[in-house]
């Protein structure tokens, strides 16, 4: 329906099938969803991600596959995380060969959101040595329909199968699904990751205030004191989060790069995230902790879900590496024997 | 105003509230025609208060935001007690009956006095005027009481005390955050001069991420304020200023913490950052009490206000 009306298309390149238009489009079309109580599908948060490094990696493949997924006929998958490679995200080491017109893909991905519904995944492997760390690494474009690839759905902790891992066994993918350059799949992951942390943050706020705004209706008239609290402090971490949020989705429409800055918006998105369905629990325990109506369900799994918000996309204790590293840029441990205080 | 134009106004303001005079500062803007200019613009006044915050200055910037086109020299405005969100005057037919505390209170010869139903001018010779150390000695506060009978001095203000209320949080929020800028500061040259265990201590990862922590609440609050521009509306008011002193509550205590004991001494300063945050907190309500008071408006109004704007910041963008 949103396609149909344009809506979804807009803010998209129009090569790829999409009306035009700047980044910020996508920005006021979330928030105008949000307030008019139109619940922000999923897959939009997939795209938010995925969509931005394909039309700036892989102008073809855009064409190709956003139209297709604006229209509903695809989903995408995002294949980084691996068994034994979680924060330490370089030392991945599912890997690709060049082998005549393609490359050869074998390994394992793990905790692909949705990846069971996937028809493609956008999967980092060591195209490099096996000691190459970030340098080594390219950005493959994998239909998960290929001979060679087995997905399996892993159940949640929030009830439902919210991810999936991925068995590559010697998967042909063509030339042409190489996302930027071959050994440059770092540089795409990073350019990823500012959308995940920045412009899934300004969609996410725009539910989180639609979910404080039902919380407080639901508090006008049978919650007490330590609900109202929690409503005041969800509040405050939301607006944290939006007047930070709509600078970086501004900077981002812009064409800038707010580089290491945006760790700022994915911790304060953790904080909003947490205080909002904690405010959520606090106002309508009943209905979280004894209710199995399909609301109090789905509210439940998002409670679940705000938990895992600290974890994805960077964990916020590496956020805050980056924060005091390159925001704040404190001395780290020096030439002068001096060890260093991490890992 | 632009960015330069904020940074000069900042410098010129470090250098003026740091001098005996509290009304130095606010005697050089009206004299250079800004009083309009700092009604109209709130990144002036914000980026005046941030400086002020920053060097523990103090002025009559305050008064002179609160009292608007009624401003003289020798005025103060009289706030509401700590732990008062009440206008600090009440009125009974002629006479106003007022108890609450002024900021600067040496060299004031009037004070204005907000009611209920609006606002007037009394003379500081017709009250009591108790000065008191205190908390915070160099804000040279002074607990104002007594009942005057009779006319104002000067004019009588139009302006309510929701507004003007409205219009001191977020200024406070200002000075907050350029208190809270100045703690982190002082944390990380002692963490980063110091060694123990014959390293530098900001090399530990609990203190990197603790000072990371201040780091990323102070850039919320800086957003929270740039959004919040003359208030608009209790919620949004409030919701700036303890945003505000909360980042500025987090960086004074990270500061206590990790100056260690040279923290705790008088001549290391540190103490004075802490003073003035707790003092501004709690001015017009604490940031604990504002969040349950939030929480508590916005269930009884099931719902939330309008959200800040994206669009404002997308024109900023633009023009950058
Ligand atoms: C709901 C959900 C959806 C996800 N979706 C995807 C997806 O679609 N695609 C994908 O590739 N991945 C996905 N992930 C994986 C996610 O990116 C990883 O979970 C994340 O990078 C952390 O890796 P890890 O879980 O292996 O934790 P580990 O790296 O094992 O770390 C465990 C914990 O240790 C702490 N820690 C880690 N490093 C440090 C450090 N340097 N300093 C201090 N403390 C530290 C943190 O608390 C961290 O949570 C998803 C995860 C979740 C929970």
């Amino acid at each position: 329906m949103l396609h149909d009306a344009g809506w979804s298309r807009a803010g998209w390149p129009e090569q790829a099938g999409g009306l035009g238009g700047s980044a910020t489009l996508r920005a006021v079309l979330y928030d105008e969803l949000a307030a008019a109580g139109i619940e922000v599908p999923e897959a939009f948060v997939i795209l938010e991600t995925l969509g931005p490094v394909l039309t700036a990696y892989a102008p073809d493949l855009a064409v190709r596959h956003l139209p297709t997924y604006l229209a509903g006929e695809e989903l995408w998958g995002q294949g980084f995380s691996e068994p034994e490679a979680g924060s330490d995200l370089a030392s991945l080491r599912t890997w690709a060969r060049v082998d005549g017109d393609s490359f050869v893909l074998s390994g394992q991905k793990v905790w692909t959101t949705l990846g069971q519904f996937a028809s493609h995944a956008a999967v980092l492997a060591r195209t490099g040595p096996p000691d190459s760390g970030h340098r080594g690494l390219s950005m493959l474009w994998v239909d998960l329909a290929a001979p060679g690839v087995t997905v399996a759905p892993i159940a949640a902790a929030s009830g439902r199968d919210e991810f999936a891992e991925m068995f590559f066994d010697g998967v042909r993918v063509p030339r042409s699904g190489l996302v930027g350059e071959l050994d440059g799949g770092w540089a795409v992951a990073m350019y990823l990751l500012q959308y995940e942390r920045g412009m899934y943050a300004w969609l996410r706020q725009a539910v989180l205030h639609r979910r404080l705004a039902e919380t407080a209706a639901a508090a006008a008239d049978r919650a007490g004191p330590v609900a109202h609290a929690a409503i005041g402090a969800a509040y405050l971490a939301l607006t944290s989060l939006r007047a930070r949020s709509r600078t970086t989705v501004a900077r981002l429409a812009a064409g800038e790069n707010p580089g290491p800055e945006i760790s700022v918006d994915k911790i304060l998105l953790s904080r909003a995230e947490q205080a909002v369905y904690d405010a959520v629990l606090a106002t309508r325990q009943e209905a979280l902790l004894v209710g199995d109506g399909p609301e109090e369900t789905a509210l439940r799994e998002e409670w679940f879900y705000s938990r895992a918000t600290s974890v994805f996309g960077g964990a916020v204790e590496v956020q805050r590496d980056i924060v005091a590293d390159r925001v704040l840029r404190l001395p780290r441990a020096g030439a002068n024997g001096e060890r260093d205080g991490r890992g | 105003m632009d960015a330069a134009d904020l940074d000069l106004f900042a410098a010129a303001t470090e250098r003026l509230t740091t001098m005996a005079d509290p009304e130095l500062l606010t005697a050089e803007l009206v004299d250079a025609g800004l009083a309009p200019e700092l009604a109209a613009d709130p990144a002036l006044a914000g980026a005046l208060l941030q400086a002020q915050g920053r060097i523990v200055g103090r002025s009559t910037l305050l008064d002179l935001l609160m009292a608007g086109p009624d401003h003289r020299p020798g005025l103060r405005v009289v706030l509401p007690m700590p732990g008062s969100r009440q206008p600090p005057g009440v009125r009974a037919g002629k006479t106003v009956a007022v108890r609450g505390i002024a900021l600067s209170a040496d060299g004031a010869t009037h004070f204005l006095v907000h009611s209920g139903s609006g606002a007037r001018v009394l003379l500081a010779a017709e009250l009591s005027v108790v000065p008191v150390e205190a908390w915070d000695p160099e804000l040279r506060p002074a607990i104002v009481s007594g009942a005057v009978d009779g006319g104002p001095a000067w004019g009588s203000l139009a302006r309510d005390w929701e507004t003007v209320a409205e219009l001191a949080a977020v200024a406070l929020g200002h000075e907050l955050l350029g208190l809270g800028r100045r703690a982190l500061e002082i944390a990380i040259a002692h963490q980063s001069d110091r060694y123990q265990f014959g390293r530098r201590l900001v090399v530990a990862q609990s203190v990197r991420h603790r000072l990371a922590d201040v780091e990323v609440e102070l850039v919320a609050a800086e957003a929270v304020l740039a959004a919040s521009g003359n208030a608009g509306g209790e919620v949004r008011a409030h919701t700036a200023k303890a945003v505000a002193a909360r980042a500025a509550l987090a960086a004074a205590a990270a500061a206590q913490q990790l100056c260690g004991a040279m923290g705790f001494t008088t001549e290391y300063g540190l103490h004075r950052v802490v003073r003035r945050v707790r003092m501004l907190d709690a001015l017009g309500g604490n940031a604990e009490e504002l969040q349950l008071e939030i929480g508590s408006l916005l269930a009884a109004q099931g719902g939330l206000p309008a959200p800040i704007e994206l669009a404002e910041a997308l024109e900023e963008a633009r023009r950058a």
